[in-house]
């Protein structure tokens, strides 16, 4: 203590003798210190604490300790990155695995994968229902489920992380069926030959059949019905989507929180052979903002893949596709945008047992049975103009009660009586042009991968798409599976890739 | 000159070596400490050093040897597609159980053909073409999912008993509505990675009669399992689960006492 006094009072005097002028000589710095002294205890105090804070920040200030007046945020992303991954929902992170995978050399590719929202409160994978089927109508897509089918059934050779738990995606193989009236019934037959040709295992059903199997089934107005056999049922998406994240972490991807406000871009001027002139574009930085900050980071990359989901559309506008207004290929926005619906989870005392597959009734309500207590999921794609609005994720119960309750009570007598337990509502990331997917490169922004446009059906092909994309990133092209069908070209040239059998 | 000059240097520097050496003796002329002797670490711990340092080395070995017992086990369940082709599907189906250590029985037959501690099993199987095979039993054996490929086309297996197997999961047991036209007993006793949802997709099996599920202790709710088997397939017998083992440990009266 005596020390800081003698400190203290030497710097006191010090500033007197600097304020007072010098004439007023010794007398007057005895006089003024004399009188500093007389005033009290109380001053001396109040500057020994100060002093102490001081001495306190000096000492961890000196080199040695880790105090630096420059705070830096860790969570930013890294500033240079190879390849940035703007989502990280099921699409973002498969596709992230498998770049990691398939690169030859250890640390051969960045990846970084940008997610907006770390609670996935508003994310497709999460509310999604995590179905898995072959019955579809594209070729693709029977072999895209079908790979998804195999890698769900050797998930531990190709996601077990050293150390953790086997994963188990809690997979049911109910099957799914689908009801079919008059109508209907021939679109049904002739995509059960593509079916089947393709390798799935699917069989065709007549009514009669049909009540001989599920003898709890209405099968009035049902003409045909498709029933799957094998690789056919839903699972737990949350499960997958963290497998591929660990997995992809333990491999060296960078996970990022953050939002993707724009792109620096440059372009360039280009002539078509038809004499047109586009602009050929190019991303150079992706900006992402940190989440309730104003604190950005433009991360430079060779490419970017747009995972977004529902929220595909923005991200490309951000790209600069859909905002020109003159009339070539970059005016074309992506068609990609998000769709509100409802899932309902109800219980049923009658209803159907063990044998219960994923029913999808000709009127487009289906409903799944969920655990063992006579508790149900169900719903209702709505008409073209009766979608509802998407600007939050409210449910909407009326909607349950004036059309998914008619038509399943209908298709199975025994839901008369039943009680709606709860409901959510999750995005499809609806593909207005032909709800089919959107894979591949875009031909003007020469760095931008597309993986979205999914409709519903992302989360049964998600395995088989990550790989594609990771093929067309580090091979060139696809190799196991051709999906060119499903890349921009058709949007230009105005060819819908219809997928009949939408749910 | 120059040699001599050079050899002179020699000479000049060897003898300020040896000045300098008798002058100061080395130990205190030295401005850094000698590294101490480190004390003896324990054999066990200098191993264990070494494995941390190598921390990717050791996962990659780990990874590979997994791997490798994933491609051995791939092979034993591969398809006797040239068997089938050339003696038939029941021949095939009996030469892959024989490999896997299990035993067979044709129709008609009454003695059970399994393999001897040669490794070794009857060559005349070949006659067997056209008689169908009526009974597996594939005890402890390492049958997966690909090797049910070699089972799933006889037509009239009546019993198949997989008890014991450690890698029959759910996904096998889905691939059993192939046998659902003859299959009359099953037993999955004591198969670890069978759970609820694979015995839910036991209701493709109409004929079956009897269906053994001992030593299932992992699956959650078994007594309910049962019940809910019961009604989808009203003809089989379930043995192996008691109506009150609906929880495992609980009685009926502790769980009355919760509800009320």
């Amino acid at each position: 203590m005596a020390a800081w006094r003698r400190i203290a009072f030497r710097l006191l005097t010090a500033r007197l003798f600097r304020c007072k002028p010098v004439s007023l000589g010794r007398c007057a710095r005895e006089f003024t210190s004399s009188k500093a002294l007389r005033k009290g205890n109380d001053f001396f105090k109040d500057l020994e604490s100060e002093m102490k804070k001081f001495h306190e920040k000096f000492v961890t200030a000196l080199p040695g300790s880790d105090w630096t007046p420059i705070h830096m945020n860790t969570n930013l992303p890294p500033e240079r990155a190879d390849i940035v991954i703007v989502g990280g929902g099921i699409m973002g992170w498969a596709i992230a695995y498998w770049l990691k995978k398939k690169e030859r050399i250890r640390d051969g590719v960045r990846v970084v994968v940008v997610e907006r929202d770390p609670t996935y409160t508003q994310a497709s994978t999460v509310l999604s229902v995590g179905g898995i089927r072959q019955q579809f109508s594209m070729p693709e897509n029977i072999h895209m489920s079908l790979f998804s089918c195999y890698f769900l059934r050797n998930i531990n050779e190709y996601l077990s992380v050293m150390n953790e738990d086997p994963i188990d995606v809690q997979f049911n193989h109910a099957g799914y069926l689908f009801l079919a009236s008059e109508n209907g019934a021939q679109v049904m037959e002739e995509n059960y030959h593509i079916q089947r040709r393709e390798g799935a295992n699917v069989i065709l059903l007549s009514p009669e059949q049909l009540k001989k199997k599920f003898p709890w089934i209405n099968t009035e107005g049902v003409a045909l019905a498709s029933y799957g056999l094998e690789n056919e049922g839903w699972f737990d998406p949350w499960i997958l989507l963290n497998a591929f994240r660990k997995k992809a972490i333990s491999m060296g991807v960078y996970q990022c929180f953050g939002d993707v406000t724009g792109f620096k871009t440059s372009s360039r001027q280009m002539v078509t052979a038809s004499g047109e002139k586009v602009d050929f574009k190019r991303i150079h930085h992706v900006i992402v903002q940190m989440p309730n900050s104003a604190e950005y980071q433009p991360v430079e990359c060779a490419l970017v893949v747009n995972a977004a989901g529902a929220w595909s559309g923005n991200v490309a506008q951000m790209a600069g596709i859909g905002e020109d207004s003159k009339d070539n290929i970059l005016s074309m926005p992506v068609p990609v945008e998000p769709r509100k619906r409802y899932v309902y989870v109800f219980h049923s005392p009658e209803g159907p047992g063990l044998d219960m597959p994923m029913l999808i009734d000709n009127s487009g309500a289906y409903a799944r049975r969920e655990g063992l207590g006579g508790n149900y999921l169900g719903g209702q794609s709505p008409t073209e103009d009766g979608e509802p609005e998407v600007s939050n994720l409210d449910v909407n119960y009326d909607f349950f009660t004036e059309n998914v309750w008619p038509n399943l009570a209908n298709r199975i007598p025994s839901f008369q009586n039943l009680k709606v337990k709860s409901a959510w509502a999750g995005y499809y990331d609806y593909n207005t042009f032909d709800q089919n997917a959107i894979l591949g490169i875009h031909p003007l922004v020469n760095n931008l991968y597309f993986a979205t446009g999914f409709s519903g059906h992302g989360i049964q092909q998600a395995p088989a798409v990550g790989r594609a994309i990771a093929e067309l990133i580090l091979d060139g092209d696809f190799q196991t599976l051709d999906l060119t069908n499903l890349g921009f070209k058709r949007l230009f040239i105005g060819e819908k890739m219809l997928e009949r059998n939408i749910v | 000159m120059l040699i001599v000059k050079f050899t002179f240097l020699v000479q000049v520097f060897r003898q300020a070596n040896v000045h300098l050496q008798q002058r100061v003796p080395w130990r205190d002329c030295t401005s850094t400490t000698r590294p101490e002797r480190t004390p003896r670490v324990s054999f066990l711990t200098r191993v264990l050093q070494l494995l941390c340092n190598r921390f990717y080395d050791i996962e990659y070995l780990v990874n590979r040897s997994q791997s490798l017992r994933n491609w051995s086990l791939r092979r034993q369940n591969s398809f006797y597609g040239y068997t089938r082709e050339r003696y038939g599907d029941n021949v095939a189906a009996a030469c892959y159980i024989l490999s896997l250590g299990g035993g067979i029985r044709f129709s008609g037959e009454r003695e059970w053909f399994w393999e001897n501690q040669l490794g070794k099993f009857r060559g005349d199987l070949s006659h067997f073409r056209e008689i169908p095979v009526e009974e597996v039993d594939a005890k402890g054996t390492p049958i997966t999912y690909d090797g049910l490929n070699n089972i799933t086309i006889l037509s009239s297996l009546r019993t198949l008993d997989l008890s014991n197997c450690p890698h029959v999961d759910d996904w096998c047991l889905s691939r059993l509505h192939a046998l659902s036209e003859s299959l009359e007993e099953l037993s999955l006793s004591g198969c670890k990675k069978v759970s609820d949802k694979g015995l839910a997709t036991l209701h493709h099996l109409k004929k079956l009669k009897k269906l053994e599920l001992f030593d299932l202790s992992h699956i959650s709710n078994p007594g309910l399992i049962r019940i809910l088997l019961e009604e989808v397939l009203p003809e089989c017998e379930i043995l192996g689960i008691d109506y009150s083992d609906v929880l495992k440990g609980n009685s009926l009266e502790e769980i009355n006492k919760q509800h009320s």
